[in-house]
């Protein structure tokens, strides 16, 4: 799938750009590229060369948070631009090795890191958990990439397993069979991959009966919910099911974690998707955690700088990362619990808290494994 | 024996260059009924009509068919031609042998050969018109003003003073509006009390108004001239006439925490009983029953009852309807301020000093909660303060009209508080618009002035080290900003009221895309609605600043004196009528009639049409299964005939 | 410049669980994923970058099951023009390979033959150089580097140590290819389905004429893991276990 440059004024009404620099104005990498979205926009509207107006770096640095987007008072689409552009480069062959590894990959192993598909299940080897294919159930917990290999993400899985199985959750996971789910894929650039995925993954859920989805990660929760064409299966968010489980007294959340804790919105749950209450209801409702709110928060949450094919791209940024910049507002506030709900983030916010010395000073915790410490 | 004068116009070369003007000649000369045929370089110029005025009275013409440009141009022009000389003017008929003719194609042949089929269609049709009369009724010499601020009360004073009745309605306890609520105003910095007192007074004193505060229209009935309105007058708890407004009863009221101040736009708070501002009129103390603790609870020491003197709080006091028959309306409903909660990225409700466009209008009046000191929440004077334009409007997100005062009012609320505060101040803007007489000069000023504008809009605002931090790119440098601030002001746009649609459906107007009321005609008819005898003013037509809503409060006014002056009005003939004998009562036409023209009549078991209603739509005519209903002008018989030579 | 690369499909084990059939003569292959030999990646891609210096064809040649035709596929949508399948034994014998492809190759006009270094699985990096002395050309392996100069070519070849050699070599001939001697490109999958539209050209070992006869040269006796040498030692448990144990055996070696 192609997307042609010829068509992109159309596309992402570059025509109807009113110059304003919102965009500019909210966007994370700012300070930290060259990248200047209103710029941007108004050059490949304008652009005689749009070849070589393809080739800087800073295209790399957007994260999709979407922010420039969502703000954008004309409605250009500014995300959708810059993966168009990507999406041109690909298909020129002419993208960062690290970006060309982590698509390879996902085409050959299913995962962008390469990593072996027979190994997607190995976390869940001595949980106990369902597999479709040798069991039945009607609700998918679609574990994403990052938490079924990283060792870091992996915990989190495990975390959701637990509380689910406590709460008498009936679930199954797709096991070897699971695939990406192209999110990130699509956003860097290679379309014809995602929507290849997309439809491999949308048969394989129908046909092992899922009536509903939960997702660990928001990447994967955005991709199922708003671009999958044919999905028609409900999907949720894990901390939206946690919610609804405290809410309904479903989980007994007994040990105390004497903790103050603050939570940083991931951009694809919080202001791409509006999931803002649910994980905060949940660390408001755990024993022991005083929960602090962080001045940039919800709408305004500063973006890690961990989507947008941002873990497979190399460079292209300088100076004080967002994730240090993070830590040093949640310690700054008190807090010795950074709470989030993205694989991505947790990810970016581990090496950042390593990077600005402060890991003596705080801890990075995702919230199902805040809940799990609870259940005593 | 009908005697028809066909008349050829080449209109110039504009129908003359495609179309063989002889040849219609020759060939309406052979159609049945045709006395006359004639072809003239401009029937509508002087001589041409006189050509025609002349065959009437000489060849005994009782019908006529113009073949020349659209009716929309020249219909009523040759009516009146057909009056004066003695015939029915809806004996009359044009053939539109230009836009629908020779505009439209290119082979002279061709083209002459279809002016040949309308021309014929038109003769045909012209046999079966009827002679029909206009119907005059007489108008009510009143006019209902809706909403009180400076619109409403422009437009009564106007009426009032050229000696007609007027009843202004405003639903809120006092009038004035948001006028009433703002501090100094642009260009000319003249404060608004100072400008807007005496007309408040005028209204209290003129003997031609009555004025209804704490009141709502809830139903219109009728038709120009002749409005039915129920208005429902809220209790208030007081009795204005025994009221000093002395305000010992405020004093009295135990609600000592009070609720946030809604004309103070919550930067003060008021009591359960209160009198909104000290310039209020009518200056009276009123009970709001959602804070009342007797009201809303049924339990309180009703202090305030013994603290008034004058005896003038009544609990008792209940709803009242009241009806009036008033000949004219004109909506001045005004308009709601733009919600910043709807955009969370400014961080409205979040921190203390980011407030709207009309706080810092309260912050900065004398009167205000601050005596006019622009002060943060915590008494210290800011040392930096930024201005965000267009804020909630020009906006997908949110509105995308622009609300055209904001520029202005943000540059007069920068200059105040520069002079105020001798603060930084900071201008983020995306155009500004400076539209007005002086406001250029005004905008060069207020730049002069050391206040700093930057090219971008505000993209969000979050807070660092204990200040607010605007967020925005220059974007004439192409540099991005943080930039801190102790004081944001949003520019907050204008949004139609969130009663809009109530309202509108309340006097059948309609509202545009942006959600204000219609005007009958964007350029020519600005004031008027498409409802005869309903006129707009003010904001709730579109946003305005004061001097464009005063025009426009005005402009209505003479739109109502004009129609009042008249004291009958004509009424198009070309209604529906419905056949009593034919009429089988299934009331499909009462159902689609979207003028509520039609009612039925119980006793007879028919429907009847309301001439004054009927708008001529056709609706009912075509829905009527027993061909009961009928419109003159437009009988079966009329439009069959043309369509049968069309086709033919 | 037509040049002719020889190309194999391969299964990725870096990552994967190896498993060794029941006989004990190949691994287990069915849950591993293919594809092409990371060398001969390179050599395509060199092959285009001269085609695109020097025009001409590329064609891609490979010999395996019908399996194989999915490498060709990724050749084409690399730029390659042409694409042979010949339906042959899946053979670790690299002179039975070098063989065929001599037969296949025979008679046919090009200045250049590329091969990959080795192949990723077998790793015996013999076909390229077999092929070349069957067929009578110069050769040079482990190439990093080509310049091409009217009928030669000069080329440099990687040495341990960190030494080159740069040579010349009369065309035709057939040069190994190392990898990194270019920037591979992205191959995108619009490119490799427009690329499933192109033609592979499918022949069979009678068709080229090549007939079997004759014992291999040689044949695989076992596969098996080297013994666990005494130094080594798997630490098991958490990232964190491990790094704890590890700065333990650290301190302890250190004394």
């Amino acid at each position: 799938m192609k997307i042609d440059p010829k068509t992109f004024v159309h596309d992402y009404q570059l025509n109807i750009c009113i110059q304003c620099g919102t965009c500019t104005g909210g966007c994370p990498v700012k300070f930290r590229s060259p990248l200047n979205m209103r710029r941007l926009v108004r050059e490949t509207y304008l652009t005689d060369n749009f070849s070589s107006l393809s080739k800087r770096a800073e295209l790399w640095a957007c994260t999709t948070c979407s922010t420039c987007s969502l703000r954008c008072p004309s409605g250009v689409k500014n995300v959708e631009l810059i993966m168009g552009i990507r999406n041109f480069l690909a298909n020129k062959g002419e993208i960062p090795s690290t970006i060309r590894d982590a698509l390879e990959n996902t085409l050959l192993q299913g995962n962008p890191w390469g990593r072996f598909r027979d190994r997607r299940a190995d976390w869940a080897k001595d949980l106990g958990v369902k597999i479709f294919g040798e069991e039945t159930s009607e609700t998918l917990l679609y574990v994403g990439c990052a938490p079924s290999y990283d060792p870091r993400v992996q915990s989190v899985s495990t975390a959701l397993v637990r509380i689910f199985q406590k709460a008498g959750v009936d679930f199954a996971i797709l096991g070897k069979k699971e695939s990406c789910c192209g999110n990130e894929i699509r956003r860097m650039g290679e379309q014809a991959l995602f929507k290849k995925l997309a439809k491999d993954n949308t048969a394989l859920f129908k046909k092992s009966g899922v009536k509903r989805i939960i997702t660990l990660s928001p990447h994967c929760f955005n991709a199922f919910k708003n671009e999958y064409p044919d999905l028609n299966i409900p999907v949720q968010h894990y901390t939206q099911v946690l919610a609804d489980l405290i809410g309904g007294g479903k989980l007994h959340l007994s040990k105390g974690l004497g903790i103050s804790a603050t939570y940083h919105d991931p951009c694809f749950l919080g202001k791409q998707n509006k999931v803002f209450d649910e994980p905060r209801k949940i660390l408001a409702s755990l024993p022991g955690c005083d929960f602090i709110e962080m001045e940039r928060s919800r709408e305004r949450s500063l973006c890690c700088e961990g989507g947008g094919g941002r873990m497979w791209a190399e460079g292209g940024t300088e100076g004080k990362r967002n994730g240090e910049i993070r830590i040093r507002e949640a310690v700054a506030l008190g807090a010795k619990t950074l709470a989030t709900a993205c694989p991505f983030c947790l990810l970016t916010f581990e090496d950042s808290v390593k990077t600005s010395g402060l890991a003596e000073q705080i801890v990075i915790k995702d919230i199902a494994e805040l809940v799990v410490e609870t259940m005593g | 024996m009908k005697q028809i004068g066909v008349y050829i116009c080449h209109c110039g070369t504009n129908i003359a260059a495609t179309v063989d003007c002889e040849e219609l000649v020759r060939f309406s000369s052979t159609l049945p009924g045709v006395k006359i045929a004639r072809d003239y370089r401009y029937l509508c110029s002087d001589p041409g009509q006189d050509l025609i005025t002349k065959d009437i009275r000489n060849l005994s013409l009782d019908r006529v068919v113009i073949a020349a440009c659209s009716p929309r141009m020249h219909e009523a022009t040759f009516r009146n031609l057909l009056s004066d000389a003695g015939i029915n003017p809806y004996l009359l008929n044009i053939a539109n042998i230009r836009e629908q003719c020779s505009w439209v194609h290119q082979d002279r042949q061709k083209a002459t050969e279809k002016a040949r089929h309308i021309l014929r269609a038109a003769v045909a049709r012209v046999l079966g018109h009827e002679a029909l009369k206009t119907r005059k009724f007489g108008i009510q010499p009143s006019t209902m003003v809706v909403g009180a601020g400076i619109a409403g009360i422009q437009a009564a004073l106007n009426i009032a003073s050229g000696g007609m009745k007027v009843t202004l309605i405003e639903k809120a306890p006092f009038i004035g509006g948001h006028m009433a609520q703002l501090d100094k105003t642009f260009p000319t910095l003249d404060c608004s009390s100072c400008i807007f007192t005496p007309k408040t007074v005028e209204v209290t004193r003129s003997r031609q108004i009555e004025l209804l505060v704490s009141s709502e229209v809830t139903e219109v009935t009728g038709f120009v001239g002749n409005f039915k309105a129920k208005i429902r007058k809220n209790p208030t708890y007081v009795d204005f006439a025994r009221c000093t407004g002395c305000g010992d009863c405020v004093e009295a009221c135990v609600l000592k925490k009070g609720v946030p101040s809604e004309f103070e736009e919550g930067m003060s708070r008021r009591r359960a009983i209160y009198i909104p501002f000290p310039q209020a009129v009518p200056l009276k103390a009123v009970i709001d029953r959602e804070s009342c603790l007797l009201l809303s609870k049924g339990k309180c020491k009703k202090t305030c009852v013994e603290a008034c003197k004058a005896g003038a709080i009544d609990f008792d006091q209940k709803e009242e309807v009241i009806e009036k028959e008033v000949g004219s309306i004109i909506i001045a409903t005004g308009y709601d301020p733009f919600d910043p909660h709807l955009l969370p990225q400014y961080g409205y409700g979040v921190y203390d000093n980011i407030i709207t466009g009309l706080q810092f209008e309260r912050l900065s009046s004398p009167s205000g909660p601050n005596r006019g000191e622009i002060l943060l929440k915590d008494g210290t004077v800011p040392r930096a303060i930024a201005f965000l334009h267009c804020i909630g409007s020009r906006d997908e997100n949110a509105n995308l009209h622009c609300s055209r005062i904001c520029c202005m009012a943000s540059m007069k609320q920068a200059h105040l508080a520069k002079e105020k505060t001798g603060a930084e101040i900071y201008e983020f803007y995306i155009d500004i618009n400076a539209f007005g007489k002086g406001y250029q000069e005004f905008y060069k000023r207020v730049r002069e002035e050391g206040i700093f504008f930057i090219r971008g809009k505000g993209s969000e605002i979050f807070k660092r080290g204990g200040r607010l931090v605007v967020a925005a790119e220059d974007t004439l440098l192409g540099t991005p900003l943080e930039i801190p601030v102790d004081m944001v002001v949003l520019g907050t746009g204008l949004t139609a009221r969130r009663d809009a649609d109530k309202v509108a459906q309340t006097f059948g107007i309609s509202r545009s895309a942006d959600g204000f009321f219609m005007e009958a005609h964007p350029k020519l008819r600005p004031v008027a609605t498409q409802v005869d005898g309903v006129f707009l003013a003010g904001c709730c037509q579109s946003p305005k600043d004061i001097p464009d809503t005063v025009a426009q409060a005005s402009a209505a006014a003479a739109e109502v004196m004009s129609l009042l002056a008249k004291g009958e009005i004509e009424v198009e003939p070309t209604v529906a009528t419905i056949d009593p004998e034919l009429c089988a009562g299934c009331k499909l036409c009462i159902e689609i009639c979207p003028h509520s023209a039609i009612e039925f009549l119980e006793a007879k078991g028919i429907s009847s049409v309301n001439e004054a209603l009927c708008k001529g739509c056709g609706a009912c005519t075509a829905i009527c299964p027993n061909k009961a209903a009928r419109q003159n002008h437009f009988t079966h018989t009329q439009v069959l005939a043309e369509v049968e030579e069309l086709v033919g | 410049m037509n040049i002719i690369v020889c190309v194999k499909r391969i299964p990725k084990t870096a990552e994967a669980d190896i498993l060794i059939e029941k006989d004990g003569k190949d691994i287990k292959r069915d849950h591993l994923v293919f594809a092409l030999n990371d060398w001969d990646g390179y050599a395509v891609r060199e092959a285009v970058l001269l085609k695109e210096k020097f025009e001409g064809e590329v064609t891609v040649i490979t010999i395996g099951p019908e399996e194989s035709k999915e490498v060709l596929t990724r050749c084409l949508a690399m730029g390659a023009d042409r694409a042979v399948r010949i339906e042959g034994p899946s053979s670790s014998d690299g002179h039975l390979i070098a063989r065929i492809l001599a037969q296949a190759i025979k008679g046919q006009s090009f200045d250049l033959i590329l091969t990959g270094v080795q192949a990723e699985d077998d790793g015996w990096g013999q076909v390229g150089v077999a092929l070349a002395q069957i067929l009578g050309l110069p050769h040079a392996s482990i190439v990093t580097h080509i310049e091409i100069e009217r009928d030669k070519a000069k080329v440099r070849r990687e040495l341990e140590g960190g030494i080159e050699e740069l040579l010349e070599v009369k065309l035709p001939a057939v040069l190994t290819i190392q990898t990194g001697i270019n920037e591979p490109k992205y191959v995108s999958l619009s490119a490799i389905l427009d690329a499933e539209d192109k033609e592979t050209k499918e022949v069979g070992m009678e068709e080229i004429g090549f007939s079997s006869k004759g014992p291999l040269d040689a044949t695989i006796d076992q596969v098996s893991f080297p013994p666990t040498g005494k130094m080594a030692e798997i630490l098991k448990g958490s990232p964190e276990e491990v790094v704890g144990q590890l700065t333990e055996i650290i301190k302890k070696k250190k004394g």
